[in-house]
């Protein structure tokens, strides 16, 4: 009787064992499908993205010295032209008393703005001279390594900065010359009784660059002071972006920017000239007011394709380093105050505590609890939990 | 002849008395049966009639037409279309509301009312406070549901933004909608009350507000018996056509009327479902009994028949006796299932808002469940009742031939060497009967059946909300503007406080149309590159939004019939108003609604229009969310909000609202028809073997060795039951998805092994009592009593 009672009661362990194995198994969680991503050291950017606006720094508004009929020369917007070329004919109205004594005055006043446009040359060119030596001095020291790079970049950016000065000084003496040329013609028409012998005065266009905007394209009489022809050279393309103030405090002059156009266009860099001391107020798009700041920069590569007022998007880099733990912010919530990831470690999902540093769009600095080559899941579900199978897709 | 007439009945009584346990298994299936369909049933006429009463009581209309604006001018030309019995304008906006005593924003809906009178259609049940006072500044009336579920009275304000100016609307007065029975926003399945509420408001006011005097963006109709609602619809859609209208509708395509009705023909569904296998176990039972019975009782019928009562007689006879349990059961079954419509009644009012009328039991429906019940009974009893009328009282008067016993195909495939002899036993007993074992498998894997098809809905739902709230739906807040805003709002949005990470949305309000078949919906333009809102089928396939063409899902496309490659025209209903060609360039068979999808650039090429947006996704740092959401209940630009988290708990809560009822009612129900039908058959086994039984143990086998020889038997079949009831569970749950099935949303096959398990256990609990309760009988019985018999 013992051994069969023995054997009833191993048949019955083993057929609670067997249920027991069959109900584990069935229950046993199927291994949650996760996307996932590989912690990487990368080059990270942290970038303050906005929309703004290229504009032609150099350009020129050529504007009728006299009262005249105005014969455009033909020009049309896109056409280049040289410093000099003819934009057109003004044939001065006769002018009686009072004009002349304006345009005499006008004289005056640009012999005056030519004077001042001369000194300013001389201050540029002195600026200039200062900021080479400074430069190479920085570049020395750089070499030496005394110098931290970041010194020399805005050494760099300076001299770039007081050369633009002196070229834009000197392009200003151009301009003062062609206006007082204008006005002398238009002094030389008022000569008394001259009458139909009045030699027309020749309208030249007064620096390099493409026709921009042509507000005179038929023959008519314009008073002085009307705006004829615009000109501008598209090689001194700057970009205006209108920051949020707070953002605009994290940029400084000679930050990094990458320009985009629009799909299709290559993205052009620049380089952050100017932060505007004044800010101005702007309703945002969602409706309330906010404080946004010119933020200039200069472009670096030839823009193609890209006229003046044109919108872009625009990245300014903050922040870069070329070797930064990283993974992307998706992997990462919060865990109390910190943050926390699952990594994926032998098929299981582990919660790990991670300390985060800097955020680009996509990505985030990892400063501790997770190393380079861990895999970490993307958006992971509120049902998941530390310890559970996953099963990374394909 | 005295006794002659006496002696059935007294019989009958007998037999009851004899039989009260095996009667009581019975009646228990009969009335779980009968509840539910009586409940069901009940509850679907019940909202049948209720709603049929509410729309008319307070004219709900007939047609619906969203539009941009127009002016109120063409109020005449609107009713004088063929057709159409009243029009009347209103103006409908979407605002951001906050709400005392709620940290997220909630989404309110301000529907314009005429400010001394009910509106002429779609007029309100006002259930407490009083109507809008003319000229008063703030008043609204706040709808019913979203007033309790935020624990608003009359008395309480709400804030808002209305087109840019931050005011109080003060709540005067409570109401409910023919529009707003079930009261849901935007997209989703499941109606979240705390933060989606309509509020009504005076015209005057409203239109002053957003500049709308004269004008309004919203009609309703009505129309004459007897007119054609396609045709007035058309005659709307042109008439509209130059004022930005949406697309007019019928109440099929009004959104609460849609889901009440889908809700309704569910429960009519489930009526007829459910209850026909408790019935159809019910005649399984009935036979099993009856046939037992008339095989025991072969020398009463013969000497019945011997003393001269007719064939006739002994029928009725035994069909009265099976009809006893069953009109036991039915009456049960109808108390309880009235009180079960009740229960039910209470829970559709919390979803549903109508003014409750009484709930009032249908007596056709208790008299259809007599006759279902009597039915199932009859024809259980059919088959044995005919051997008793057949059987010649000579016959019947001799036992019954022994059957012949010996080894059966399995044991002479060798088990039997294996075997003891105990187990060799069963298998003769098994193998010698083979239907009569079949059906006890059958009854059993149906009791199975219904575990898991009741759990299965649960199953169904859950994987809904993980694809929905996991796969699709990754923001954490899902923000709507007004109107199209430049892609510089979602930069904007990702400087607020808290925000993560934002990705652009565009909704474009379209029409498809392909071939004859015409759709109004919405295209959904994502990022390319986007994470937080993706295209995901229900097998977890990831698709990236099309740059060319659409991507539909496979409800939709098999609505507009049709397939990858098909050329598809889409008339975008704003803007210009302009028609499209787009190739039909994927399907993706979500779960949940009917939606089309282009990436932004796709859509932007099509339309040749800029990077618009109206709306985005958020990703958001829990930490910040409170000043998030207090940022966002102000935003000017900000006409919606919705709150991953929020909806997920809402969806939670409602799902086991609703269905904890249905569950526990269900797991009762199959727990009767498992025990029914194991101690059923434990007790007809009895009976046929008692003699055998006793006489094993009168050699000296034990209590415990004769007893597992007898349930040994009802284990075997509850084991080859349970993989049969898997199988039945798994065709019923795919029944219900077809069953099921709607525009709103579709229920994914998928049985947890949860649920298997689930049912295994609640099925091996139900046998395990029943068996217990035969044991005791074994254990007690008498043996010299059972083996006296037939001797």
């Amino acid at each position: 009787m013992a051994p069969r009672i023995r054997k009833r009661r191993l048949a019955i362990i083993g057929a609670i064992a067997v249920l027991a194995a069959i109900a584990a198994i069935t229950l046993r969680p199927k291994p949650a499908v996760v996307d996932v991503a590989v912690v990487t050291s990368e080059p990270l950017q942290v970038t303050i993205d906005e929309d703004g606006e290229t504009r032609v720094r150099a350009h020129d508004d050529i504007a009728s010295s006299t009262l005249g009929r105005f014969e455009p020369a033909g020009l049309r917007e896109g056409d280049s032209v040289k410093a000099g070329t003819i934009v057109g004919r003004l044939y001065p109205l006769p002018l009686d008393a009072r004009d002349r004594e304006q345009a005499q005055a006008r004289m005056r006043s640009t012999e005056a703005a030519q004077r001042e446009a001369a000194a300013r040359v001389a201050l540029a060119r002195t600026r200039l001279e200062n900021d080479r030596r400074e430069l190479a001095r920085a570049e020395q020291l750089e070499r030496a390594g005394h110098l931290a790079s970041r010194d020399l970049d805005l050494a760099r950016t300076a001299e770039r900065s007081s050369a633009s000065e002196l070229e834009a000084a000197l392009q200003h003496v151009e301009v003062t010359r062609y206006e007082a040329q204008g006005n002398r013609a238009a002094l030389l028409g008022a000569g008394a009784g001259a009458g139909d012998s009045r030699a027309p005065a020749i309208v030249r266009s007064p620096i390099a660059g493409v026709v921009l905007r042509n507000y005179e394209e038929h023959p008519r009489a314009v008073a002085a002071g009307t705006p004829l022809i615009q000109v501008g050279d598209p090689r001194t393309m700057e970009i205006v972006v209108d920051l949020l103030s707070r953002d605009a405090l994290a940029v400084s002059p000679g930050a990094p920017m990458m320009v985009d156009a629009g799909p299709g266009a290559d993205s052009l860099r620049a380089r952050v000239r100017r932060v505007e001391p004044s800010g101005f107020t702007k309703v945002s798009p969602l409706g309330v007011e906010e404080q946004r700041v010119h933020v200039i920069a200069d472009l670096l590569d030839q823009p193609r394709a890209l006229g003046d007022h044109f919108q872009v998007s625009t990245r300014i880099v903050v922040w870069q380093g070329d070797r930064v733990l990283q993974m992307p912010s998706g992997a990462t919530f919060r865990d109390g105050r910190g943050w926390a990831a699952y990594a994926v470690r032998d098929g299981r999902a582990k919660m790990q505590t991670v300390k985060l540093g800097r955020h680009s769009t996509r990505m985030v600095e990892v400063t501790g609890g997770l190393s380079a080559g861990d895999t970490v899941i993307l958006h992971p579900g509120d049902r998941l939990q530390s310890g559970a199978r996953v099963r990374p897709a394909s | 002849m005295v006794m002659h007439v006496r002696a059935l009945p007294r019989k009958l009584l007998r037999d009851i008395v004899h039989l009260r346990g095996q009667f009581l298994a019975v009646g228990l299936v009969v009335a779980s049966g009968i509840a539910l369909f009586v409940a069901l049933r009940s509850m679907n006429d019940f909202l049948r009639g209720s709603l049929a009463d509410y729309y008319g009581e307070y004219r709900f209309a007939d047609v619906f037409a969203p539009l941009k604006r127009a002016p109120r001018t063409l109020e005449p030309r609107l009713s004088s279309i063929p057709g159409v019995a009243v029009a009347d304008t209103r103006l409908v906006f979407d605002v951001v509301l906050d709400v005392p005593g709620l940290a997220e924003p909630a989404t309110g809906r301000l529907i314009s009312i005429p400010e001394d009178a009910q509106p002429s259609l779609n007029a309100l049940h006002l259930r407490a406070g009083r109507w809008i006072e003319p000229g008063a500044r703030g008043e609204v009336l706040a709808s019913d549901a979203f007033a309790q579920a935020n624990a608003l009275g009359v008395g309480d304000s709400v804030g808002a933004v209305l087109n840019g100016r931050w005011e109080w609307l003060h709540i005067v007065g409570i109401a409910m909608s023919p529009e707003y029975v079930y009261e849901i926003g935007g997209s989703g399945i499941m109606p979240d009350n705390r933060r989606f509420g309509v509020l009504w408001i005076g015209r005057r006011e409203l239109s002053a507000v957003y500049d709308m005097e004269s004008a309004f963006n919203d009609v309703s109709l009505s129309l004459l018996p007897g007119s054609s609602q396609p045709e007035v619809i058309a005659q709307v859609d042109r008439l509209l056509e130059p004022y930005g209208g949406l697309g007019a509708y019928g109440r099929d395509d009004q959104v609460s009327n849609r889901f009440v009705w889908s809700e309704i023909e569910e429960t009519r569904v489930t009526s007829i479902l459910i209850p026909s296998i408790f019935l159809g176990v019910t005649a399984f039972l009935v036979n099993l009994v009856m046939s037992r019975l008339v095989s025991t009782q072969r020398d009463q019928i013969g000497t019945l028949k011997a003393f001269g009562y007719s064939t006739r007689e002994v029928v009725a006879h035994y069909f009265s006796l099976a009809l006893v349990p069953v009109f036991a059961g039915s009456l049960v079954g109808i108390g309880v299932g009235l009180w079960l419509a009740s229960q039910l009644a209470l829970v559709y009012a919390r979803f549903y808002r109508f003014p409750l009328a009484q709930f009032t039991p249908s007596w056709g429906v208790v008299a259809l469940a007599v006759c279902i019940g009597g039915g199932a009974a009859l024809a259980g009893a059919f088959s044995a009742t005919r051997r008793a009328a057949k059987l010649p009282p000579a016959e019947a008067m001799r036992p019954e031939a022994p059957p012949r016993f010996r080894p059966g195909p399995l044991e002479r495939m060798g088990l039997g060497t294996i075997a003891s002899p105990a187990v060799r036993m069963i298998l003769r007993g098994l193998e010698r009967r083979p239907l009569k074992a079949l059906i006890g498998i059958t009854g059993i894997a149906l009791a199975v059946a219904i575990v898991i098809a009741s759990r299965y809905t649960f199953d169904a739902i859950d994987e809904i909300a993980r694809v929905q709230f996991e796969e699709i739906e990754r923001a954490d807040v899902t923000v709507t503007y007004h109107a199209a805003r430049s892609a510089a709002a979602t930069r904007a949005l990702t400087r607020l406080p808290g925000v993560l990470a934002a990705e652009p949305l565009r909704v474009v309000p379209v029409r498809l149309r392909h071939a004859q078949h015409e759709r109004r919906t919405a295209i959904l333009a994502l990022a390319p590159t986007g994470e937080l809102h993706r295209i995901v089928g229900a097998s977890g396939d990831v698709q990236a939004p099309p740059d060319n063409g659409l991507v539909l899902t496979t409800q939709l496309a098999d609505m507009l019939g049709a397939r990858v490659g098909d050329i598809i025209e889409v008339h975008v209903l704003e803007g210009k108003r302009r028609v499209y060609e787009a190739p039909l360039s994927g399907t993706v068979d979500e779960l949940v609604g009917t939606s089309a999808y282009m990436s932004a650039g796709g859509l932007d090429a099509m339309l040749g229009e800029g990077d618009a947006v109206t709306g985005a996704y958020l990703s958001v740092d829990p930490l910040g969310a409170a000043t998030l959401y207090d940022r966002l209940k102000r935003l000017p630009a900000v006409s919606g909000v919705v709150v991953r988290k929020a909806a997920i708990e809402s969806f939670d809560r409602t799902v086991a609202e609703s269905f904890r009822i249905a569950l526990v009612t269900v797991i009762v129900f199959a727990t009767i028809i498992a025990f029914g039908v194991v101690y059923n058959g434990a007790r007809t086994a009895l009976s046929e073997r008692g003699r055998e039984l006793a006489s094993l143990r009168v050699l000296g086998f034990t209590r415990g060795e004769t007893a597992a020889m007898l349930l040994g038997e009802q284990a075997i079949l509850t084991g080859l039951a349970m993989p049969l009831g898997m199988g039945i569970g798994y065709g019923l749950s795919a029944f219900m998805v077809v069953a099921y099935k709607s525009d709103l949303f579709r229920l994914p096959l998928v049985v947890s092994s949860a649920s298997y398990l689930f049912s295994v256990f609640v099925i091996a609990t139900a046998a395990a009592m029943s068996a217990g309760i035969v044991r005791r009988r074994i254990d007690h019985l008498d043996l010299v009593q059972v083996l006296k018999t037939r001797e």
